[in-house]
């Protein structure tokens, strides 16, 4: 009796412990790519799991309202117009498969067979809808574009009121756009927009695009706190390509925690980590780092009201003092470099730029402390050193607070070091952390800053082509960030002034307007004009330093491969996009094989 | 009467002991020539009461002797240590330096260059005086507040402890987390205040409950009979009873100022422009990868140890001083000592008073 009945309790526990196994064994593999039961049991499907840095519940896919816009899921859910090789430094077609520029137009073909995920064709007026959006939302195309017209199904004309810089204008609307505003959904709000600009704008703004209409391979499928779910889409040309059934996006709030996942296996792929190197060298063995350009990296925008920091004296002092090779040492030698010349060019390409100009350029020390020139240029403009301080005429302390995001930990090692530096030298430097988000919200669009750290270069792939980082340094930075420069656009707190700098001959001053230059530029086929105002703003940015450039990294993807996942090796010419573990699955160059 | 009295001690040369005693028991309320005589002797007292008794009877423990002689590792880290020690700052020695590698740096450096037992040193002086100021802030408000409720009882009594109720009844963490970010102090008196802003509350109840007993001690009653006044009852009477249950609680307030410190600094929520082990714990962490394979876990430890070490000290010392609070242990150990020998019967009320 008492063996029957503890037999059957124990049969029972036993069948309690394998219900119980089989639902902690499902919670327990989504977090790798494994073999995850779809809801039939004999049938599984493999799945790919990917790092997301946002709280997926909170992502929307608006891009025209600021809040919470993706940074990666949205580069598999919508497919890129075309995507820029750096290794090849091409653009190859994918969802506009033909473009044609014809100096006062340019022509856009959309891919063959191209569909949304509720079914529909993916059509020319889909993508009118979204470059008409553009004009209102201050894409830089609209200052040149008359009108953008749908002569059929599948082709897009852009018409411009002048010829302009086919380099300039590619890049402009071909980098870095997805096919994301399908008309039926966003048809409205340009209707809005051309009635009433004002009005259409705030809905625009407003708008929270939650369930998504897919134009790539993958559509949205459920979405927690932790997990965004995508499922392959049977429809999109690409899909063939593609075996494996799920991608799914886990949250991993800051770097640590993603660089802990990927070295345990709970995520397959990180679109772009800051990994340094003793970390590096203790990862597994299958997991694959692929580097890439990145045309943008740690600098300091000085806010130009701050009484100090308004003197150029102060800001040429600031990056005398900085020990650019030190800082990028401290930080992680492998993965940042530490640019030649503070100009609003990428590294890679100054010398290129500026020729034969560049020995005019400062490069106020790129691996030392070049304390003597600054001490001369602060007595210069009036500063002295009172008991080991720098004060002005009126002996106020020259304070240094310098913002930074505080999840962002390469970038808290980097300031750490500036504010040593220029502590040494004799400026009260400080370190002030704010959440990313915050700086975003707060402290970027109200300018609540002395001085704080972006990035000082566009970003890839504009920022190998010089116009759009000196845009983004004298007229509109792309981090919305009010720095109040003079010569600024006004949405960044300047008023499109003048500016005067010691002319690059060598004796007396040039006086130029950087806003109206860099226009000049945008519109401009012949090559020397190009060259020339590219060195002339290039000079004035170096001179008049409205950001201070210190360090540029080198974009770190990874993905894992081992017996899991085949993928082409690190340096491999296909992999050389941004980013490889959105794009290789599109180019059936990332297949699992697990088993 | 009194001037007279001394004068004609002083005409004859002679202590007249017998007259004193009793023109003392016959004028006891006019103080006026004892005056000089009482603040010595009362200091006296107060000294061997409150400050060599409960020192004797705490250094008998061995608890204490560790717990003295670690804070006493960290009064030198602090006050001779961090003057001269030279203070971190990056690249003043090698990066990536491991532990016991050179002297420049005992405990390596970071992967900026900073030497690790710089940072932790350095980190003391701040952490002293927040541990200070802490601990004096929530042990001051907690005697003023519980005092005088405990002792005027009444109206009085039912504010102050509503009063507690409602400090005590507000999360702690998430109020300080708050203020510090919104006063951003960096004055570490003031973050030491901030961290005990409601620390104080439980401590205060207590206090009180101890209070309520004291004041129905016939000692006490006397003093309220001749009229004393309530203030002078409290500092004379009371609160020096409760001295040892004070500087219990003063430890113990001061071991939550080092582990909410820590805390807030390694959340970032307290400015990082200044040395904390909690700020050397996050930079170990988030900087140098100290949990992901960055070879960095000495960097975690250094600053470990140290708070570990505080922590222990405080501990120890709050628990050897507790035994000060225990009047039989108080009794048997003060009783032997040759000091009380004289005045055995105000030994005898000291216990009952406990």
């Amino acid at each position: 009796m008492v063996e029957y009945g503890d037999r059957n309790g124990e049969s029972l526990d036993r069948r309690r412990f394998l219900q119980l196994a089989g639902a902690a064994s499902t919670v327990t593999v989504a977090g790798c790519a494994n073999l995850v039961s779809n809801g039939n049991d004999d049938n599984e499907s493999p799945r790919h799991v990917s790092h997301v840095n946002q709280v997926p519940a909170d992502i929307q896919w608006n891009s025209s309202n600021p809040a919470n816009t993706p940074q990666i899921t949205n580069r598999v859910l919508f497919d890129p117009f075309v995507k820029y090789n750096f290794s090849t430094g091409k653009f190859i077609p994918y969802a506009i498969s033909e473009w044609n520029f014809g100096g006062d137009t340019f022509e856009l073909t959309v891919r063959d067979g191209l569909t949304w995920s509720n079914g529909d064709d993916v059509t020319a007026s889909d993508i009118a809808t979204q470059l008409r959006i553009g004009l209102y939302t201050g894409e830089p195309y609209a200052d040149f574009t008359e009108s953008i017209k749908t002569p059929d199904d599948s082709t897009v004309k852009l018409q411009f009121d002048s010829t302009v810089n086919e380099q300039i204008v590619t890049f402009q609307i071909l980098a870095d756009r997805f096919v994301h505003q399908k008309e039926s959904e966003f048809g409205t709000y340009l209707e809005t927009l051309q009635n009433d600009e004002q009005k259409g704008l705030k809905q625009l703004g407003d708008f929270a695009y939650q369930e998504p209409i897919a134009s790539g391979p993958f559509e949205h499928d459920s979405v927690g706190q932790e997990q965004l779910r995508l499922t392959l889409r049977d429809d999109h040309p690409d899909a063939e390509k593609i075996n494996f059934d799920e991608y799914v996006f886990e949250y991993r709030e800051s770097n640590q925690q993603a660089q802990q996942a990927l070295q345990n296996g709970a995520i397959d792929s990180v679109f772009s980590l800051f990994v340094q190197t003793d970390i590096l060298k203790n990862f597994p063995k299958k997991v694959t780092q692929i580097q890439t350009p990145s045309n943008w990296g740690y600098g300091l925008y000085p806010n130009h009201s701050d009484p100090h920091l308004g003197d150029r004296a102060v800001r040429q002092a600031i990056q005398y003092v900085i020990n650019r090779a030190q800082v990028r040492d401290n930080v992680s030698p492998d993965s940042k470099t530490a640019p030649e010349y503070p100009v609003g060019i990428a590294s890679d390409n100054q010398t290129e730029w500026l020729g034969d100009a560049v020995d005019d350029f400062d490069t106020y020390g790129v691996d030392s402390a070049k304390t003597k020139q600054a001490t001369t240029v602060l007595e210069e403009a009036g500063y002295q050193k009172q008991n080991g301080t720098w004060v002005d005429s009126d002996g106020k302390t020259v304070e240094l607070p310098i913002m930074v995001p505080s999840d962002w930990s390469d970038w808290n090692t980097a300031t750490d070091t500036v504010v040593d530096q220029l502590t040494q030298f004799g400026f009260q430097a400080t370190k002030e952390t704010r959440s990313y988000d915050a700086m975003l919200g707060n402290v970027f669009p109200n300018g609540n800053f002395v001085i704080v750290a972006a990035g000082w270069l566009y970003g890839a792939p504009q920022g190998s082509f010089p116009y759009f980082s000196l845009y983004h340094q004298l007229v509109k930075n792309n981090d919305s960030v009010t720095y109040n420069y003079p010569a600024a656009d006004s949405s960044r707190g300047g008023n499109r002034a003048d500016v005067t700098v010691p002319a690059r001959s060598g004796s007396g001053t040039m006086t130029v307007n950087p806003a109206e230059r860099l226009s000049e530029l945008a519109g401009s086929t012949d090559e020397s004009t190009v060259n020339e105002i590219t060195i002339e703003q290039a000079w004035v940015t170096n001179q008049d330093l409205p950001m201070l450039p210190v360090l540029e990294k080198v974009e770190q993807t990874f993905i894992t491969g081992g017996e899991e996942w085949d993928i082409p090796k690190p340096d491999a010419e296909v992999a050389q996009v941004q980013w490889a573990n959105t794009w290789l699955p599109r180019q059936g160059e990332m297949q699992y094989t697990g088993n | 009467m009194k001037p007279t009295d001394s004068t004609s001690d002083a005409d004859t040369g002679q202590p007249t002991v017998v007259s004193d005693g009793p023109e003392d028991t016959f004028s006891f309320e006019t103080s006026g020539s004892t005056v000089e005589v009482t603040w010595s002797d009362r200091l006296q007292d107060f000294y061997e009461e409150f400050i060599y008794k409960p020192g004797l009877v705490a250094w008998d423990d061995r608890r204490t002797r560790i717990g003295a002689v670690i804070m006493f590792v960290y009064l030198l880290m602090g006050i001779p240590g961090a003057w001269f020690y030279p203070a971190p700052s990056t690249n003043q020695v090698k990066r990536g330096l491991g532990p016991f590698e050179t002297l420049d740096a005992p405990l390596g450096s970071t992967g900026s260059g900073e030497d690790v037992l710089g940072m932790v040193i350095h980190a003391t002086p701040e952490m002293l005086i927040m541990v200070v100021s802490g601990g004096i802030f929530a042990t001051s408000v907690a005697v003023l507040i519980g005092t005088v409720a405990g002792y005027k009882g009444g109206a009085v009594d039912r504010a102050l402890t509503s009063f507690s109720d409602v400090a005590m009844s507000i999360p702690g963490l998430p109020l300080v987390m708050v203020l510090a970010v919104v006063f951003r102090p960096r004055d570490p008196v003031l973050i030491g205040v901030l961290l005990t802003i409601n620390y104080w509350a439980g401590l205060g109840r207590s206090i009180r409950s101890q209070v309520l007993t004291l004041r129905e001690e016939s000692y006490v009653e006397a003093a309220r009979t001749m009229g004393v006044s309530t203030p002078r009852i409290l500092l004379k009477d009371v609160i020096p009873n409760l001295m040892p249950f004070v500087l219990v609680n003063f430890a113990n307030a001061a071991r939550y100022v080092v582990f909410a410190s820590v805390g807030l600094y390694y959340l970032g929520v307290l400015p990082s422009s200044v040395d904390n082990w909690g700020i050397q714990l996050e930079n170990a962490y988030s900087q140098e990868g100290a949990l992901v394979g960055g070879d960095a876990l000495y960097q975690l430890i250094a600053p470990m140890i140290a708070i570990m070490g505080i922590a222990l000290g405080l501990i120890l010392l709050a628990q050897g001083l507790d035994r000060v609070f225990n009047p039989r242990v108080r009794t048997r150990l003060a009783g032997e000592s040759e000091a009380t020998a004289e005045n055995e019967d105000r030994e005898t009320n000291t216990e009952v008073n406990i």
